[in-house]
């Protein structure tokens, strides 16, 4: 695998208008075997800051916040404490909160949350 | 003609004034009393150390040592005098130089503190700029291509990391 080549076509389609390309970074990105690729693809979800992105790396169970991988984990909360515009990241942390059943993904995006609130 | 003019007459008086003169004054000084600004006013002799009376043994030695003491007073009184003007030359000369020293060490300062960044350091910064140009260059090319072929080359380099 050409790693280099990975990281500008993840960089692409975090840049792309489409809509689609979320669905290319969630399908094929966010389950890559390689800790690497899922780390990269997540922080280019968190990136494009609208809320069907942003969903996929905070409401999805070993996704994003809730990787099994502490890297991908801290990475993708450190790009989101990074967002100039947490309006619609802590809208959605809040309806993780209290709406979604997994209670580790609840723990995880409360967690977070505060998180944001602090950097505020 | 009685008063006539004769070299010989004239040569004694040239260099011996004092002797044909009656009234010479030699307790007011002239130059001691032309101003207040005048450098001389505080070496006004108030004796004559030159005097010439034959004196007589004891006699002749104190006065001696009197005419000494007052010469060095007056010697020491003419230095007093004069050393603020040393002063202040001496004291110019040596700010002159400490402005010199302080200069040239200002500058070796200036050179041992300045940092020359090596031909090494500046041909990697150019190319680190010049590889996140092109970098910046291709993920745009990327970009401008549909998603669906973007998707295709995304699996095909991850199935290439699967099939290693």
């Amino acid at each position: 695998m050409n790693m280099d080549k990975v990281r500008k076509i993840i960089d692409a389609l975090s840049i792309h208008t489409d809509p689609e390309s979320i669905n290319v970074l969630n399908e094929v990105g966010t389950n890559s075997s390689v800790d690497t690729v899922r780390e990269l693809t997540s922080r280019a979800l968190v990136k494009k800051n609208v809320h069907d992105s942003l969903e996929v790396v905070i409401a999805n169970q070993g996704k994003g916040i809730n990787d099994l991988s502490t890297v991908v984990a801290m990475s993708t909360i450190n790009e989101l404490l990074s967002l100039e515009d947490k309006t619609e990241a802590i809208n959605i942390l809040e309806d993780t909160v209290n709406n979604h059943s997994e209670e580790d993904v609840r723990d995880n995006a409360r967690s977070v949350k505060a998180l944001m609130a602090l950097s505020c | 003609m009685a008063n006539s003019f004769k070299i010989g007459n004239v040569i004694p008086r040239l260099f011996n004034g004092s002797k044909y003169e009656t009234d010479v004054s030699r307790i007011s000084n002239k130059i001691a009393s032309t101003g207040t600004s005048n450098p001389f006013r505080v070496n006004v002799l108030t004796a004559d150390v030159f005097e010439t009376t034959a004196l007589s043994g004891t006699e002749t030695k104190s006065s001696t040592i009197s005419k000494i003491k007052r010469m060095a007073s007056t010697f020491v009184g003419s230095i007093g005098d004069a050393f603020p003007t040393f002063r202040k030359g001496i004291e110019s000369i040596a700010s002159f130089c400490g402005r010199v020293k302080n200069g040239i060490s200002g500058f070796w300062n200036f050179l041992n503190e300045t940092k020359i960044p090596s031909i090494t350091d500046a041909g990697r910064a150019i190319k680190a700029r010049w590889d996140e140009a092109n970098y910046t260059k291709e993920v745009n090319m990327y970009a401008s291509k549909p998603v669906s072929e973007i998707k295709d080359m995304f699996i095909n380099e991850l199935s290439l990391s699967t099939a290693a």
